[in-house]
C-alpha cells in the first residue's frame, strides 16, 4: 500500500481515536516549513487529524517525545498517548519500556511497515534542486522537482539508518496501517564505516576523531534526542560526578564522546538520531556502530540494537572471551 | 622528551587479589620499575571506564586495570562484568586512537607477585618506547 493511502487511513484512525477519547493526544508528522519536509506534530483535537502527513520525509524517530508526555509527567489520567511508529520508533519505544521509563499502556501505537525514508540532505546534494514531493516504488524514489520528475535509487537517497534497517515493522502495535506483505529488511548494517576507520593507524584515527570532536559545541542534542539516553539525572550534568569535566577543550570532548558512546553501548537502537541532530555533523554512529559490532562479535548478541530484558553489559557469560587480547580478534 | 622522562602508569588494583599481589612483590623484594601508581579499588568491577580516560587526561602514560582471575572474585561475579566491560573499552580506546600498549587489563592473584612485577616491567618497557602520552591529555 502506498504511503498516500496509508496517510488517509492514518487520518481516519486518529480522528476516530481522538473522538472516542481512547487516546489523549497523538504524536505524528505534519507539514513542515519547506515543501519536502515533515516535522513532528502533537494533536489533541480530532479536527486537527487532517494535519497529519505520511510521506517519504518522515524520517525522524519521534518515540522519545512520548517521554515528556507520559501521564506521570503531565499529571493527567492514565489515558494513552497515540504515536505513529516506524520500525525504529518501535525499537525506541521498546528501549524506553525495558528501561522502565514507559509502561506499555502509556502509549497507543499506530504502526506501519516503513520501506525507508528520504534523506533531504542527500537529495539536495545530489539534485541541487528544490524537491516538492517524493514517492517510493520498489528500489526507486521518484521526486517531483521544479524541473520535472527525477528518479533516484534508494541507495542514493535514503537515510543511512534506513539503508542499515533490518526492522522496518514496529512490534507490539495496537493498529497496523496498510496491508503490505513484504515486511523484510529494507537494508543491512554492514559496519563498513567502522572497518574503514579500523584499517587506519592509531595516530590517523586519533587525528580523525580530533577533527570531529574539535567542532563539538557540547549542546547535548545527541543525548537529548537519544531514546537510550533517558536517565532522569544524567551524569554529564551531575556536578558530583567530578571525573566528567564540563569544559570544551579537546581532552574533555574525548571524555564526553567516550562516555556518551559507552553509556549507550548495548542499548543503542541504531536510529541515527544523534547524528542527524548534531549541528556540527559529528559522525556519532561510527562510535555506536563500533560498540554494536564488538558486542555482536565478542558476546554473540546477534541483534545488538534490539532491546531485550537484560542488556549485554548487564549480564555475562562465564565463557566470555577476553576482548583485549589480540588472538581473540574476531576468530 | 627530556632524557630523564619515566613513564607514569596508573593501575587500578582490586584490593583482594592484585593489590595483595603487589604487596607480595614488595615483601619478596622483587625488582620492578617505580613507574606504577597503584589505586586500590574494592573490585575491578568498581573501575568506571571514565576513570581510565580521566587518568589519561591528567597525565598518565599508561593505565592498567587488574583484578582477580575469573571465578576467583571476592564478590563472586564482579570481574565477569569487568571482563565484558573492558573488552569493549579497550577496543573503543584504540578506535579513538590510543595505542594498544597504553591500556592493559590483567588478572593477577594475591599469589602472583612475580606476575605483577612482570606486567609492570612489560608495560614500562612498551611505554618507554612510545614516549610520553599526549592523546586525550588535558591542556593547562
Amino acid at each position: 500500500m502506498s504511503l498516500k493511502n496509508m496517510e488517509n487511513q492514518l487520518i481516519a484512525e486518529v480522528k476516530e481515536l481522538l473522538e472516542s477519547g481512547k487516546v489523549r493526544g497523538f504524536v505524528g508528522f505534519g507539514r513542515g516549513y519547506g515543501m519536502a519536509e515533515s516535522v513532528p506534530v502533537f494533536i489533541t483535537d480530532a479536527l486537527d487529524a487532517e494535519k497529519l502527513v505520511l510521506d517519504p520525509f518522515c524520517g525522524m524517530t519521534i518515540a522519545k517525545y512520548v517521554l515528556e508526555r507520559t501521564p506521570q509527567a503531565v499529571g493527567q489520567t492514565r489515558r494513552p498517548l497515540g504515536i505513529l511508529a516506524k520500525g525504529c520508533d518501535g525499537l525506541a519505544l521498546a528501549r524506553l519500556m525495558r528501561d522502565r521509563r514507559l509502561q506499555p499502556d502509556d502509549v497507543y501505537v499506530v504502526g506501519f511497515n516503513c520501506r525507508g525514508m528520504v534523506d533531504a540532505k542527500k537529495v539536495r546534494a545530489r539534485l541541487g534542486l528544490k524537491v516538492s514531493g517524493a514517492r517510493l516504488e520498489g528500489d526507486q524514489v521518484h521526486f517531483e522537482t521544479a524541473e520535472g520528475p527525477v528518479t533516484l535509487s534508494k541507495d542514493e537517497c535514503l537515510l543511512d539508518k534506513c539503508l542499515a534497517c533490518e526492522n522496518p515493522l514496529p512490534e507490539d502495535c495496537q493498529v497496523l496501517l496498510g496491508d503490505d506483505q513484504d515486511t523484510g529488511p529494507v537494508g543491512h548494517r554492514d559496519y563498513a564505516g567502522v572497518a574503514n576507520l579500523e584499517a587506519l593507524s592509531p595516530d590517523e584515527r586519533y587525528r580523525f576523531w580530533t577533527r570531529q570532536f574539535e567542532r563539538c559545541l557540547r549542546c547535548f542534542a545527541c543525548r537529548n534526542v537519544c531514546s537510550a539516553c533517558n536517565c532522569i539525572t544524567c551524569s554529564l550534568e551531575d556536578r558530583e560526578v567530578e571525573w566528567l569535566g564540563k569544559d570544551t577543550q579537546l581532552s574533555e570532548q574525548f571524555m564526553f564522546h567516550f562516555t556518551r558512546a559507552y553509556h549507550v553501548a548495548g542499548r543503542c537502537v541504531g536510529c541515527g538520531e544523534c547524528e542527524r541532530v548534531c549541528p556540527v555533523e559529528i559522525p556519532l554512529m561510527l562510535l555506536n556502530e563500533k560498540l554494536m559490532r564488538d558486542i555482536r562479535d565478542l558476546f554473540g548478541v546477534c541483534d545488538p540494537h534490539v532491546p531485550r530484558e537484560t542488556e549485554p553489559l548487564g549480564e555475562f557469560n562465564p565463557e566470555d572471551p577476553e576482548g583485549w587480547r589480540e588472538e581473540d580478534e574476531r576468530a | 622528551m627530556s632524557h630523564d622522562w619515566q613513564p607514569r602508569i596508573v593501575a587500578f588494583a582490586c584490593r583482594w587479589c592484585t593489590y595483595a599481589g603487589a604487596d607480595l612483590a614488595g615483601t619478596r623484594r622483587m625488582d620492578y620499575p617505580a613507574s606504577i601508581r597503584l589505586i586500590r579499588v574494592p573490585c575491578s568491577g568498581r573501575v568506571n571506564p571514565s576513570f581510565v580516560v580521566r587518568a589519561f587526561q591528567r597525565g598518565a602514560d599508561g593505565v592498567l586495570v587488574a583484578g582477580c582471575h575469573p571465578g576467583d572474585c571476592h564478590y563472586i561475579e564482579g570481574n565477569l562484568f569487568t571482563r565484558r566491560r573492558y573488552s569493549l573499552v579497550k577496543r573503543l580506546l584504540e578506535y579513538l586512537g590510543m595505542e594498544p600498549e597504553r591500556f592493559r587489563v590483567e588478572w593477577i592473584s594475591a599469589a602472583e607477585g612475580a606476575r605483577f612485577a612482570q606486567v609492570v616491567k612489560e608495560m614500562t618497557e612498551d611505554i618507554s618506547q612510545l614516549g610520553p602520552n599526549a592523546k586525550m591529555r588535558e591542556q593547562l
